[in-house]
């Protein structure tokens, strides 16, 4: 938890009108805003830089990865770092897992990448770094449902401290 | 009364006039022109030859033009930040760049065009959202390196030296 606490009562209004489902299942803001990086970056580990396939070339996309909003490209973007296609987003003994999101046309939204208890962490645009308990939190209105899984196994000799932490 | 050889400097001069004492200018020992302490009311104006006349009016319209230009100014900042913080406020949680940028609220800010120009690099260097859509698009140019793509920090740093470079203020 981050901030004090009139500065996180504010936050928590505007979040929890935006992502309604993520107050009954659980969540807390763990970084204050930033225009750093995105969900998506967050999710590779990567708090530099912003991804996104945009069609004008201003943010990041990895080399050789269609520049397309596409749940394929999302997956081969972060195929790049290592991640594969899996099933369930359960907790899995010496693999990191994230969960791409996509709206009712199968267009990504969001990212959210799992902690070493099982929780997710997730960057919510422009704004804060939460913690969420499950996956439903972020869904709704705005990010839509989670569309895949993707996991990789974790070096623990060089275990990063994103893992541990959101 | 004071003469002044006009080769003296013009801080002098104002200083003479602020005085309210006649002025005598000279050049070479010569005098060429005479200043008169001026209140502006409408009597004195009326005494001045015809072309004084005219300048005095077109003083006072280029005045009433500041102002406008001042007033115009105040608006377009006026409505520069409404727009901004209806963005924010309706893009939290957006990580697409695409949905970002064509928010109607961020889209009415390109269309103010080159105006907004210093106004943008102000917030941009106030981090306070990505606003490197809206500069390409209303410049046309792209100071950021296929390397510095997705870098915010060093994108921010790239426009603000492109703004400097520009001459732009803000």
């Amino acid at each position: 938890m981050v901030g004090n606490e009139a500065w996180i009562a504010r936050i928590k209004v505007w979040i929890e009108r935006d992502f309604p489902n993520l107050s009954p299942t659980g969540y807390e803001i763990t970084s204050p805003d930033t225009i750093d990086y995105n969900c998506i970056a967050w999710a590779a580990e990567d708090s530099e830089r912003w991804w996104w396939p945009d069609s004008q070339n201003i943010d990041y996309w990895p080399a050789g990865v269609p520049r397309e909003v596409t749940l394929n490209a999302f997956m081969q973007a972060y195929q790049t770092i290592g991640y594969q296609v899996c099933d369930r987003p359960n907790l899995e003994p010496g693999f990191q897992k994230i969960a791409i999101y996509a709206d009712a046309a199968g267009k990504p939204t969001h990212c959210a990448r799992q902690l070493c208890d099982g929780k997710w962490t997730s960057k919510l645009g422009q704004d804060e770094d939460i913690q969420h308990e499950t996956l439903e939190g972020p869904a709704g209105e705005i990010y839509g449902n989670v569309a895949c899984i993707m996991k990789k196994a974790i070096d623990r000799e060089n275990q990063s401290l994103s893992w541990t932490k959101g | 009364m004071k003469l002044i050889e006009i080769t003296e400097a013009s801080e002098q001069l104002a200083e003479y006039a602020n005085s309210q004492e006649p002025i005598m200018l000279t050049r070479n020992g010569q005098i060429v022109a005479a200043l008169m302490p001026f209140s502006g009311g409408d009597s004195e104006i009326d005494k001045l030859p015809s072309n004084l006349r005219e300048m005095i009016q077109q003083l006072s319209l280029s005045e009433e033009s500041a102002s406008a230009s001042s007033r115009q100014k105040t608006e377009l900042e006026t409505t520069f930040y409404q727009l901004v913080e209806q963005w924010k406020s309706e893009t939290r949680g957006i990580s697409s760049t695409e949905q970002l940028s064509v928010h109607p609220a961020y889209q009415q800010i390109i269309g103010m065009g080159r105006d907004v120009i210093p106004l943008l690099l102000r917030e941009l260097e106030k981090n306070s959202g990505r606003w490197f859509w809206a500069l390409k698009s209303i410049s046309r140019e792209e100071p950021v390196t296929p390397e510095q793509r997705g870098k915010t920090k060093e994108m921010i740093s790239a426009w603000l030296n492109w703004g400097r470079e520009k001459g732009y203020k803000w």
